[in-house]
This record gives C-alpha cells, sequence and structure tokens, in this order.
C-alpha cells in the first residue's frame, strides 16, 4: 500500500509517474479491492447471465435492477426508526431484496396469467417499479435534507470507491451463485431447452424459474449498491451472448461466459485506476463489449467470419459439383478432393 | 383527517399536465406496436442509448441548445434500434440480449464522454433519469399572442405525426404486427414499415425524456397499451384506450403528485415518478378485471 | 384394469373457455400400438398433454398403469413435437439424448461416462452415432427426431408417448421410427403415437383412436378404420383423406 495518499483517490494515484504500473501491478490497496470485486462480480454474474440468456430472460436483469429502486428507497425511510443509520447497508440490501423479489413474483404473474408477452412484463414492472422508488426517494429527501442522494450511484456505480465491506458482500453472494450454477446446470438447461419434457420428467418449472430469479436478484443487490445498475445488466447480458460464439455446449459456455465476466471486470477495473477521467463501471461495459465485438466476429462456433468463409467454401463446392455435372463426370470422383 | 386538494395552479399545473398528455399519448400510440411485437424494451433501449447522442451533440457545438441535441440523441436512438437488429440476425443472438448489449454500451461510451469532458460540460446525467416536468412553464417561447411552454410545441409536433402515422399507417401496421412473413408475400414493405416505427420512437423517447426522464417514459411506451391489450382484443380500440389511460394516468399522476403527499405530511413529490405509479395502478385494475371474465366464462363455460 | 397402460375418463380441456376436448373417455391395452388420428385443431396434441398434466385439464382423470402420471413417471416417456423446442440451443446430441437419464442420475449430480455410453448406444440404434457430437441445429429434420426417439429410448419406459415423429422426416427416418415401434411392442411395452398419413394407419398400428374434440371412435385397426367412422372424423371433408393419398402416389412415381 501506497502510504500518504489518500484513500480511494485512484485519480491522484494516475498523476504519479507511472500510474498504469501501479495500477497493473496492484500496488494500491484500493485497486486491489475494486479488481477482486469486481472480478469475482464478474465471474457470477457471466454464469448465471448464461441461463436468463438461454432461457429469453437476458433482460430480466434489467428489470429487476431497476425495480430495487424503491425497496432503497424504503430502506433509507425505514432505518432510522429501528435506530440505525440511514444508509445502513444490511438494511438497503434487505430492502432491495424485497423489492426484487416483488417484482420478480410480479413478472411471472404476468407471464402465466395474462396473454401479455414476457418483455411487455419486463417493461411495465420496471417502468412502474422505477417511478415509484423516485417518488419515494424524492420523499426521503426531504426527510432527510437531501443526504440520501443515492440515485445516481445506484444508476451509474461508484465502483472506484468500493470498500472492502462492500467487496465481502459480492463475495458472500457470488460464490454461493457460482455453486449454484455449478449444481443447477442440468435441470437449468433442460428447462430452458425443452420445458415439456422437463415437466413430464417431474421438475417444477416454477421453481426451477424462481431459484433462478432469486439467484439473480442476489446477485444484482451486492452488485448494485457497488457498481450501479447499468454495469449490472451488461455483467448479466454480453459475457453470456458473448459465450454462444466460442462453444455448442451449455456447461463450456458457463465457463466460458464466468471468465469473459471476470477478465471484462479486470482489466476494465484496472484500466480505469490506471488512466485518468475513466469511470470504472462504464469502462468495465466498454471493455466488455469490445470483447463481445471480437467474439462476434472471430468466435470458433459461430463467428462472422467463419459462417462467411463456409458459406464461400459452400458455394465453391456447389460450382464445382455443377460444372462437374456439365463434364458428365460421375460425382462420386470428386468427393474425396474437397 | 383532512384529505385536502391542493391549489392547482392552472397556469402552472395546467401546462404540466398538457405536457404530461401529449408526452404520454404520443409514446402509447406508437407503443401499442412495440407491445403487439414483442419489442417492448426496445423503448428502454433507446431511451438508455441516447446518452451518448446527447453528449456528442453538446460536445459538437458547445452549447445545450435543443436542436443538435434532440437530433444527435435520435440519431444514436435509431442506431441502437439498427445495431440491435443486426447483431440480432447476423450473429444469432437472442433479441434481448442483442439489445443488452447495444444499449448497454452505448450508455457506458455516454458516460466516459461526459466525464471526460466533465470540465467543459454542464450536462447533469440526474436529469436525464429524472427529467424535468415541473420546469415545463418555466421555459416559454411566443407563438403568435400566446406564450405556450417550448416542451409542449414539441411533443405536439411529435403527437401529431406519430397520429398521422398510426392513423395512415393502421392496415399496414397491423397486419405487419400480425403476421410479418404474410405481410412481406403480401407486398407490403414490412421492413419499411419497421424501421419508420423504430425511428418514431427514437424522436418520441427524445421528445419525452426531457419531461420524465429516460426510464419513466417507458411507462408511457409500455403500461397503457399493455392495459389496453387486456380489456380488448380489437386493434382499434386497443390503440384508442391506450391513449385514453395514458392521457388520465398523466393529469391523474401529477395531480396525485401534488396532492398526496400532502395527507403524509411531505411537500410534492415528482410527478414523472407518480405518473408510472398511477398507470401501475391502472393495470393492475385491468389485470383483477381480465382474472374475473376469464374466471365468468370458465364458469359458463362449465355450465354450457 | 392394471392391463390399461393408459386410460382416460371424461376428460375435458379448455383453452380460454373454449372447448378443445370434451368428454374423452377411452382405454389403451398393454402391449398395443395405437395411432391417434384426426384433423388439424382437434386436439390430438392437447391430449398427450393433458394426459401428461402439460396442460391443464377442466375435469375427467388420466391413469398411467392404473396410478396418477406423478406416480407412474418413470414408465412414461414423451416424445414432444419437433418444433417444440429450441434446436439453437447451445448442445450436442449426446447430451439431449443423456436428458432421458436425468432422473435416474438425480437432478444435483452430474452427468457420468457410463450415461454418456448408454445415450451414446441409444444413438447408435437409430442409426445415428456418427452425429454424437455435433450441435443439434447441424442435423436434418429426420436426425433431430432420431435425437428425440433415442432420447425415449434411453428412459426405458413401458409406454411411449409420441407427437408427430413421422411429420416431415425422410423416408429412412420413418423406415426405423417403425421399426422401433416395432421393437416397443416386441418388448411387451405400449406406444401412442400422433398420425397424419391415412395411408400408413393399416401398415403401422393396431389400434386406432380417432378423434376431433370429441371422441369418434377407439379400437382395433381392423373394427375403427372404416369409411364411415373417418368421415366422422373429418367431418365429410374428404380432401384430407385424398390428401395423402396423392402423396403417396406421387411418391410412387
Amino acid at each position: 500500500m501506497i502510504e500518504g495518499l489518500p484513500f480511494g483517490n485512484v485519480w491522484g494515484l494516475a498523476q504519479a509517474a507511472n500510474p498504469w504500473v501501479r495500477a497493473f501491478g496492484l500496488q494500491d490497496h484500493n485497486t486491489r479491492i475494486v479488481v477482486l470485486a469486481t472480478t469475482l462480480l464478474g465471474l457470477a454474474a457471466g454464469g448465471i447471465g448464461v441461463f436468463t440468456l438461454l432461457r429469453r430472460r437476458a433482460l430480466m436483469g434489467d428489470a429487476l435492477s431497476h425495480a430495487m429502486l424503491p425497496g432503497i428507497g424504503l430502506a433509507f425511510l425505514v432505518a432510522p426508526s429501528l435506530g440505525l443509520p440511514e444508509k445502513s447497508l444490511p438494511v438497503l440490501i434487505g430492502g432491495a431484496v424485497i423489492s426484487g423479489l416483488v417484482a420478480a413474483a410480479a413478472i411471472l404473474l404476468i407471464r402465466w396469467r395474462t396473454r401479455l408477452p414476457e418483455d411487455a412484463a419486463l417493461g411495465i414492472v420496471l417502468s412502474v417499479f422505477f417511478g415509484a422508488g423516485l417518488v419515494i426517494l424524492s420523499l426521503v429527501q426531504q426527510t432527510s435534507g437531501g443526504s440520501a442522494a443515492g440515485l445516481e450511484s445506484f444508476i451509474y456505480g461508484k465502483t472506484a470507491s468500493i470498500t472492502i465491506r462492500d467487496a465481502g458482500w459480492i463475495a458472500a453472494a457470488a460464490v454461493p451463485t457460482l455453486i449454484l450454477v455449478g449444481v443447477l446446470m442440468k435441470a437449468w438447461a433442460l428447462v430452458c431447452f425443452d420445458e415439456g419434457f422437463a415437466r413430464t420428467s417431474g421438475l417444477s418449472v416454477g421453481a426451477v424459474d424462481i431459484v433462478m430469479m432469486a439467484a439473480v436478484v442476489l446477485v444484482i443487490v451486492t452488485g448494485l449498491q457497488a457498481v450501479g445498475a447499468i454495469l449490472m445488466i451488461a455483467l448479466l447480458v454480453i459475457p453470456a451472448a458473448a459465450a454462444r460464439f466460442w462453444t455448442h455446449r451449455v456447461d463450456v459456455m458457463v465457463v466460458v461466459a464466468a471468465v469473459l465476466g471476470g477478465v471484462s471486470c479486470l482489466f476494465g477495473s484496472l484500466l480505469s485506476a490506471a488512466a485518468e477521467d475513466l469511470p470504472s463501471g462504464a469502462t468495465i461495459v466498454l471493455v466488455a463489449a469490445a470483447i463481445f465485438g471480437f467474439s462476434m466476429v472471430l468466435g470458433s462456433q459461430r463467428g462472422l467470419w467463419w459462417r462467411l468463409r463456409a458459406h464461400r467454401a459452400r458455394r465453391e463446392r456447389t460450382r464445382e459439383v455443377a460444372l462437374a455435372a456439365q463434364a458428365d463426370m460421375p460425382l462420386g470422383q470428386r468427393s474425396g478432393g474437397s | 383527517m383532512m384529505l385536502a386538494t391542493a391549489d392547482w395552479l392552472w397556469e402552472l399545473d395546467g401546462w404540466i399536465a398538457v405536457a404530461a398528455v401529449l408526452c404520454a399519448v404520443s409514446a402509447s400510440l406508437v407503443g401499442n406496436f412495440l407491445v403487439l411485437r414483442k419489442q417492448s424494451l426496445l423503448a428502454d433501449a433507446i431511451s438508455h442509448a441516447i446518452l451518448p447522442g446527447l453528449a456528442l451533440a453538446f460536445l459538437w457545438t458547445g452549447s445545450r441548445q435543443s436542436l443538435p441535441m434532440f437530433v444527435g440523441a435520435a440519431l444514436v436512438g435509431v442506431l441502437c434500434a439498427v445495431m440491435t437488429q443486426w447483431i440480432r440476425d447476423s450473429g444469432k443472438v437472442d433479441e434481448g440480449a442483442s439489445m443488452g448489449v447495444v444499449f448497454t454500451t452505448l450508455f457506458a461510451l455516454g458516460l466516459v464522454l461526459i466525464v471526460r469532458a466533465a470540465d467543459r460540460v454542464d450536462l447533469d446525467p440526474g436529469c436525464v433519469l429524472f427529467g424535468a416536468i415541473e420546469l415545463t412553464p418555466l421555459d416559454m417561447v411566443s407563438l403568435g399572442r400566446f406564450e405556450v411552454p417550448r416542451v409542449v410545441i414539441t411533443l405536439s409536433v411529435v403527437l401529431v405525426v406519430n397520429l398521422l402515422f398510426v392513423v395512415g399507417c393502421f392496415k399496414e401496421l397491423s397486419l405487419t404486427s400480425f403476421d410479418p412473413g404474410l405481410a412481406e408475400t403480401l407486398g407490403f414493405r414490412a421492413k419499411w414499415l419497421h424501421q419508420l416505427l423504430m425511428i418514431l420512437v427514437a424522436v418520441t423517447a427524445v421528445a419525452c425524456f426531457e419531461s420524465v426522464g429516460n426510464i419513466l417514459v417507458v411507462a408511457m411506451f409500455v403500461v397503457p397499451p399493455a392495459t389496453a391489450r387486456l380489456l380488448t382484443d380489437s386493434l382499434a380500440a386497443m390503440v384508442m384506450l391506450s391513449a385514453v389511460l395514458g392521457a388520465v394516468a398523466a393529469v391523474l399522476g401529477h395531480w396525485a403528485a401534488i396532492t398526496v403527499p400532502g395527507w403524509f405530511g411531505f411537500a410534492s413529490t415528482t410527478t414523472a415518478g407518480m405518473i408510472a405509479v398511477v398507470s401501475g395502478l391502472g393495470f393492475v385494475i385491468a389485470l383483477l378485471i381480465s382474472f374475473r371474465r376469464a374466471a365468468s366464462a370458465r364458469s359458463l363455460s362449465a355450465r354450457a | 384394469m392394471s392391463d390399461l397402460a393408459l386410460s382416460v375418463e371424461d376428460l375435458t380441456v379448455a383453452y380460454q373457455s373454449e372447448p378443445v376436448l370434451q368428454d374423452l373417455s377411452f382405454g389403451v391395452p398393454t402391449g398395443s400400438l395405437v395411432g391417434i388420428i384426426g384433423p388439424n385443431g382437434a386436439g390430438k396434441s392437447t391430449l398427450l398433454k393433458a394426459c401428461l398434466g402439460l396442460v391443464p385439464i377442466d375435469s375427467g382423470e388420466v391413469r398411467f398403469f392404473g396410478a396418477a402420471h406423478r406416480d407412474m413417471r418413470h414408465r412414461v416417456a414423451y416424445v414432444p413435437q419437433r418444433e417444440s423446442v429450441d434446436w439453437d440451443f447451445p448442445i450436442r446430441a449426446v447430451d439431449v439424448v443423456a436428458m432421458g437419464l436425468y432422473r435416474q442420475i438425480g437432478w444435483f449430480w452430474p452427468v457420468r461416462r457410463r450415461h454418456l455410453r448408454a445415450a451414446r448406444a441409444a444413438l447408435e440404434r437409430m442409426g445415428i452415432l456418427e452425429f454424437a457430437d455435433r450441435q443439434i441445429s447441424q442435423l436434418s429434420g429426420g436426425q433431430q427426431q432420431r435425437v428425440f426417439l433415442a432420447r425415449a429410448l434411453v428412459q426405458d419406459a413401458d409406454l411411449y408417448l409420441m407427437d408427430e415423429p413421422f411429420s416431415a422426416v425422410d423416408a429412412s427416418t420413418e423406415q426405423s421410427v417403425v421399426e422401433i415401434l416395432r421393437a416397443i411392442q416386441a418388448a411387451g411395452k405400449t406406444a401412442i403415437v400422433i398420425h397424419h398419413d391415412l395411408q400408413t394407419v393399416r401398415e403401422y398400428f393396431d389400434r386406432v383412436l380417432l378423434l376431433n374434440r370429441r371422441l369418434i371412435a377407439s379400437g382395433t385397426v381392423g373394427d375403427v378404420f372404416t369409411e364411415p367412422n373417418l368421415r366422422r372424423a373429418y367431418g365429410g371433408r374428404l380432401v384430407h383423406v385424398d390428401r395423402p393419398a396423392m402423396a403417396v402416389g406421387w411418391g410412387d412415381s
């Protein structure tokens, strides 16, 4: 740890002689915490994100993270009456979990009981809950004289100032989530692939969905107050979508997505620690997006480049076959050559 | 207990309500087709993605003039829709996921732009989230003999355009929403219509977010049409009902924002948030009605 | 009654107050090959799904081997319609087949090598072992259908419910499906198959269930598969009966 530097002042460090060495050498205590916490979060979000993607609920994280705002607002209101400080972290997390779970239940209710498509359910829950959150927060600000303003960091994140306590919460959610993903992989994959068969095999699809959503809520809640809603959404969606370009197997895809999520966070937070004026949450998203772009073009299984080449080769073969037919040559003679 | 109604000042609250109604009606008109095409979240994606458009326009012109920012934001909004489609089609990525990839990336890009230019830019990210509908009556322009809020003029233009689009292309819109394949074979340019719809969604989102913020605009796009969908099976009825529901929620929302907190000893709260809450309550009521209807239909068929 | 593999009594199913199946009662004896026949929209798929608890039933009772489906899951295998799943899913053919063993493996335990061996054996029996490691979207329609059948085979059930295994498959797949049906029957087991091609009913099945929202007839092919019954099932729209005949005629030429 570098003595004499104000805690959390990554920007100050950047003015030192070689900020890149300092950041990438993990010489700063604060950088180490940020890197560790975000990487853990990236691993867990990447892993569980695979299943929200395969269940065609990639934007579930979008809806749930926005829908946690009213719970956070209520936590601000309730905490003082419990004799706790206004920004008591356990109360905040409790509030966010409760409103996240209520939102998840609302989404499933609309999905199961009406003819509205799922994306409409997500949009309704997202916007109505967020509106309620804004209303509650505006009331909170009146009681506390504006000290509770947490909305912007809720959306944009304050990644550079993650504390060791935040990191602890993230680890407490990320590790069990990764274990859960490993244990439930088979059941989740079956439900995503073939719901009817899953049900005839005696699997309760409702229970599977609820556990999956609860895990997503858990990851989002701990990540939210550390890195913000937008980064959370990105971490749930982008690594999983990028991993699909590299493999045709669910188990491999989970590992690849987790690694890509972790790597994005690792490099993103290091970059933002080293460079000036790069907000860490946004930098992580941009690193993840770059990885996605690379995977989309060069991914070994579905990359555009390979598909284009295969397409050309097929066209070439068809032409050869046509030419061979024209020359009255038996097709079998040419099949060995291609 | 006194359930007093706060003083409704027509010269202030009247204009705020007008702006809210204009937002709600123009958004729900095009929102119907987003809901029917299972693309509700495109509204969310586009309204997040306009951030870099605002930032770029601001950096480019160095001022907060509305026209360049409007154009910049709308362009990036359309870009978001186009990129989502491209990633979905050429990368074979699930639509929701490609949306998520595009809009979080664009949003992050906007954030970086704003932070890097923080010394020159006075663009408040908070304003993007809340909107500033309460400030509507403070920015008046004169139109002939009348003083009209600038926002109201912009939103009226958007409303008229959306209305013309929905009425003029109603037949084509219903066909392409119902069966894009059939529409294509019948010679309808389903793709062009879709692009036009995307442009209007982007323009509407940009026009509205200034008033109600980029997330609550989703409530205006999605909630009234979804509510109407629960209550009717006819597309024409759904479109009209959604416009009415949106307008009612807008007026009630503003009234509730200045009145309800008073009951509990608070000052007024955010109008945009309250509009979303009132729309949500309307949706819950429609949900209960549709459950009751289904239950009575079921018992009828059991008796038959 | 335990000689009935499936018994249905007074089954009624409705979608949003619109009745799809009304007052169905029939029994399927153990060891028979049953074809379910009926026009489009007759509720054939719904019947299978209702029996398996995949769609809610409004009234009536379904029993498998004299017990509720809940207690007989291990004895019943289901082959859904090919269109019902996401073929773009990141999974290999052999992993799909292994899904048939998940109940046996246990939900929280990993798939082991011997399970994959069993899955490969089933693929070999269907004649598509060479495609075991392919991603499922890279298989042809017929091969996909065989993967589904292989998944049902590894379940080692006593009753197989198949939703249109013959739809849009090539001739050699059709042949191997028929062979599997014969093998199922030879082992003393039962299969209930939704079928479209009236021309092959006599050849493939020994019992028939004629359906058009209500039960038209149920019994042996000889008793039930008659012109008057078909006319009742297809409502006089004999074009449905003629069309397969034409298709076969073209196929022969």
